[in-house]
């Protein structure tokens, strides 16, 4: 390694920008990394050691998991910057070596063996990697303090003090550093490989071999392989779902060159007609370096898809706990388990505490209660798919209104009725299309003992104030208590009597539930839930930096490979200006379609985001968290992104601008 | 160091560009390769120099089979015993000329300190001791040139393969860059292969060889050199 250490060094100073654009991306991937590892443990950690300070129940070993939701967010906020970056630094990587082929084959000529060229580029990525992993680490604590405060000053997760700075944990120090070196060589590693089959001979060619068309139809049809894996991966579902995203980014990447020769040419007429001197040059260019050009376009995409992606998820956060908090209550007070109340938006219905028999026994005779109504979730299996049953008491009917089922002209009356009478139940549109049930239905359910009992739907519900989506099959107390054993109530709503005291029901709960009133609660939480999807609105920015990064970088090196040329366009009069709007065409080129493609990828990455988060959302008061179309997003991206892409264009665009007309003539 | 090549053809796609090459060439001498465009020549120059790989035939460097290496023996063998030069462009550009001239030393390991050190001195020789600092967008064409010559200088090399070291210069200039060449060959055993089209630089070789169409057409020994020419095998 020593051997080349001073190269290297000369090739960072000497091309600045790309070094520090390079750089810079590290940066922001371990920043991110380290930032949200080191804050969102350090959150649960207080959150812990909160919850063990006020629950007075022996039995307080089960584990926390309330903050589990927002740290597998920013968690995945960490990995998703990680890739992003990886992806960016990889393709810089590819495109730096591809200009420095030159270079490389006359090392060869005079005697450098292949490995003497993969240490020389194995030196440089070390360096920057080091370098960014260093800087990375020093924003990402500067990031992790802004990033509790922000949480916290949000008061989502009330109850916990603001965690003191102290020292870097291990846990994020260590993989955060891993991480960032690592992503360097491994993203440096292929291209150094490729790198060192360069032929000595391309050392005399004055100009680097365009990219093959073998290798863009290998790329189209591997690109075509992904997609369709992806597809396979979000039809069929459950563990897969996860992977469509990648799977589909993967093989956009792939397939890039291939689509920038199949819609480009048509895009052409278009541009001609809007950019007349300029839309023919900055179309030959692109053409000329197809690979480059993809990989420009890949850096938008990417960063199309990953904003798109976060819109998606944010968006069906936003109005899974929007649901939350204005979910139709019908009482003023709520009584759920204090670990419920704050695993409430995390947790699997597994996991929910109901409350102690005796003491919602003790509630129901205080005088202070004017009415009192408790929700009980049991499970069930129906065509082999498991299935929530959610109990309401049919005589305290509070959670229905009086024409919830006037599409079946029935009374809400006479579905409860029913209910207390038989072997009913009633749900909501989304279950009975998911599971193709109809009015009037029998379905045989599995009971506790193993034996089956048959249950008829009696009415579909456009929505209930126990929530709304994906429920289940609501039915009496009675009948899910005789059949499922169920026999507690997981929360109780609750009205009193006017202008009474809270005391003795405060006493009751004694601290193992909590009181919730719902007014307060709902205003408390909404601007909570608002500010967080802030953050991570902002998150989704952040991550999108490296992607612009990585675009200046591309630009940069196809400006600079073209730095001869310019000078002779230059040299034969063309202006400054026409230099310049040569690029920004090109970028816009570039940009409109790494938008299309980026916001088609974000949407099936957001889509598999949600599928993969909604399984630890299902909560009998807001369903299950769902994919919401993110068309704001869809038009901030439209606008902004161009519109940032140009301007972050204009970097490269004025660099070539500039170029010394003499300098660049002699330049090689 | 001797050059022998053996039958070497080599195909481009099917179509040869060279048609059975045999070439015997000593220690020492100081041979011009010259002949038509698109004949060859820099074809013949690469496989002599091992950066490319004959169809078919061998190519002898004093007894080693350059066929027989792999490919990391055949960069050892040009770092260590040939100096390429050509035209243009054959400068790294983020590295000074002194840096350059150290280049082949550096990957062969030689301490930073005292490749720089012997770069130095090989500049001086070639007249470029002004310019280490420079860089190699910063110089001309033809001190480019010395740069290059003093990079193949400075591992005392065994061969040199120069293709039309001067055909981007004035004729001033091309002279003093041949002049340089010269020079060497006088104070070492080194074999000089120079590929051109100037008659000029060719008289004052040891021998001519002429290709036309991949084919040796002519092999003339000068006779002032004559005592040095090697034997000729095929015309
Ligand atoms: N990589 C290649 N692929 C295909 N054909 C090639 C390649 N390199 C050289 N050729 C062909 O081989 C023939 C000989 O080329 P070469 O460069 O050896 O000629 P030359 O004698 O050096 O010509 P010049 O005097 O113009 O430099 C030419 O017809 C050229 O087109
Ligand atoms: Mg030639």
């Amino acid at each position: 390694m020593r051997r080349f250490f001073n190269l290297a060094l000369k090739y960072m100073a000497r091309r600045k920008l790309r070094t520090t654009f390079t750089v810079l991306a590290i940066l922001f991937g371990v920043m991110v990394m380290f930032g949200t590892w080191t804050a969102m443990p350090a959150l649960r950690d207080a959150k812990l050691l909160s919850a063990a300070q006020t629950t007075y129940s022996a039995d307080n070993t089960s584990s926390d998991n309330s903050l589990d939701l927002a740290v597998a967010l920013m968690n995945s906020f960490g990995m998703i910057s990680l890739f992003v970056g990886g992806f960016l630094i990889f393709n810089t990587y590819r495109a730096v070596l591809a200009e420095r082929q030159h270079d490389l084959a006359l090392l060869r000529m005079i005697g450098a063996a292949r490995h003497h060229i993969a240490q020389l580029i194995l030196t440089e990525a070390l360096l920057q990697g080091v370098v960014g992993t260093c800087l990375g680490l020093i924003s990402g604590w500067i990031f992790a303090g802004w990033l509790m405060r922000f949480i916290y000053d949000t008061g989502i997760f009330p109850n916990i003090d603001l965690p003191a700075m102290s020292v870097p944990r291990l846990d994020a120090l260590l993989p955060a550093t891993a991480l960032g070196i690592g992503t360097v060589l491994v993203s440096a590693y292929f291209p150094a490989r490729r790198a060192t089959t360069v032929s000595p001979l391309t050392a005399l060619r004055p100009t680097s071999p365009q990219m093959d068309r073998r290798s863009a139809r290998v790329g189209l049809v591997a690109g075509i392989v992904c997609v369709i894996l992806g597809g396979l991966a979000l039809v069929f579902g459950s563990l897969m779902v996860p992977l469509a995203g990648l799977f589909v980014l993967t093989g956009a990447v792939l397939m890039m060159p291939s689509a920038i020769a199949l819609v480009l040419p048509r895009l052409l007429p278009r541009m001609r007609h809007l950019f007349p001197r300029t839309a023919d040059i900055a179309y030959g260019n692109i053409m000329r370096q197809r690979g480059r050009a993809a990989v420009t376009a890949n850096s938008l995409m990417v960063g199309f898809a990953v904003f798109i992606a976060s819109v998606t998820m944010v968006d069906a956060m936003y109005a899974y706990m929007i649901r939350l908090f204005t979910f139709h209550m019908v009482a003023d007070y709520l009584i759920i388990d204090r670990d419920n109340m704050l695993t409430m938006i995390t947790s699997n219905m597994d996991g929910q505490k109901v409350l102690n028999r005796q003491m919602v026994a003790k509630i129901r005779a205080l005088t202070e209660v004017k009415s009192m109504m408790g929700v009980r979730v049991g499970a069930t299996t129906y065509q082999g798919k498991s299935l929530m049953l959610v109990g309401i008491d049919p005589t305290r009917s509070a959670v229905l209104r009086p024409n919830d089922f006037a599409a079946q002209s029935v009374s809400t009356e006479r579905v409860l009725q029913i209910l207390q009478e038989q072997r009913a139940v009633f749900v909501t549109l989304q279950v009975a299309k998911d599971f193709g049930l109809k009015l009037n239905d029998t379905l045989p359910l599995t009971t506790i003992t193993g034996s089956t009992q048959f249950y008829t739907v009696v009415g579909i519900v456009a929505d209930i104030t126990v929530g709304t989506g994906k429920l289940g099959l609501i039915l009496s107390h009675e009948h899910l208590r005789e059949d499922f054993g169920i026999r507690d109530d997981l929360f109780l709503y609750l009205n009193l009597q006017s202008g009474s005291n809270l005391d003795s029901l405060q006493q009751l709960l004694r601290g193992n539930a909590m009181l919730v009133d719902v007014k307060s609660f709902r205003q408390m939480g909404i601007s909570g839930v608002t500010d967080f999807t802030k953050s991570v609105y902002i998150l989704a920015a952040i991550v999108i930096i490296p992607a612009l990064l990585g675009l200046i970088n591309t630009l940069t090196i196809s400006v600079f490979e073209r730095t001869r040329e310019i000078g002779i366009m230059r040299a034969i009069g063309s202006g400054q200006g026409y230099v310049q709007r040569i690029v920004l065409v090109e970028t816009l080129f570039l940009s409109v379609l790494g938008a299309v493609v980026g916001i088609a990828v974000g949407l099936v990455c957001g889509a598999s985001l949600v599928a993969m988060f909604a399984p630890a959302t299902l909560t009998p008061m807001t369903g299950i968290m769902q994919f919401q179309f993110p068309g704001s997003g869809i038009l901030i991206a439209l606008i902004v992104g161009p519109t940032i892409a140009l301007l972050t264009s204009l970097i490269p665009a004025r660099r070539a601008a500039h170029l010394n007309i003499v300098e660049s003539l002699r330049f090689e | 160091m001797t050059i022998r090549t053996e039958n070497i053809a080599k195909h481009y796609g099917g179509i040869p560009v060279l048609k059975g090459i045999n070439l015997n060439i000593t220690e020492g001498e100081y041979v011009a390769i010259m002949g038509p465009s698109g004949s060859g020549k820099s074809t013949l120059l690469h496989l002599i120099g091992g950066i490319d790989r004959p169809t078919e035939g061998r190519v002898w460097l004093q007894n080693h089979d350059l066929s027989a290496l792999t490919d990391d023996q055949l960069a050892t063998v040009r770092r260590r015993q040939i100096g390429f030069i050509f035209q243009i462009y054959n400068l790294i550009p983020v590295i000074n000329a002194r840096e350059n001239v150290a280049m082949p030393l550096i990957i062969d390991g030689v301490k930073r300190q005292d490749a720089l050190k012997r770069a130095t001195a090989v500049l001086n020789i070639v007249g470029l001791q002004d310019h280490a600092e420079a860089f190699p967008g910063k110089l001309s064409g033809g001190q480019q040139q010395r740069v290059a010559i003093a990079r193949a200088l400075v591992i005392e090399p065994s061969i040199i393969l120069a293709d039309e070291p001067t055909g981007a210069l004035d004729t001033r200039t091309g002279d003093e860059i041949m002049a340089l060449l010269r020079q060497t060959i006088h104070q070492t055993r080194c074999t000089i292969l120079v590929v051109t089209h100037d008659p000029r630089i060719a008289a004052r070789t040891d021998r001519i060889i002429t290709i036309r169409d991949g084919e040796i057409v002519d092999d003339t020994p000068l006779k002032r050199n004559a005592h040095l020419s090697g034997s000729v095998l095929t015309g």
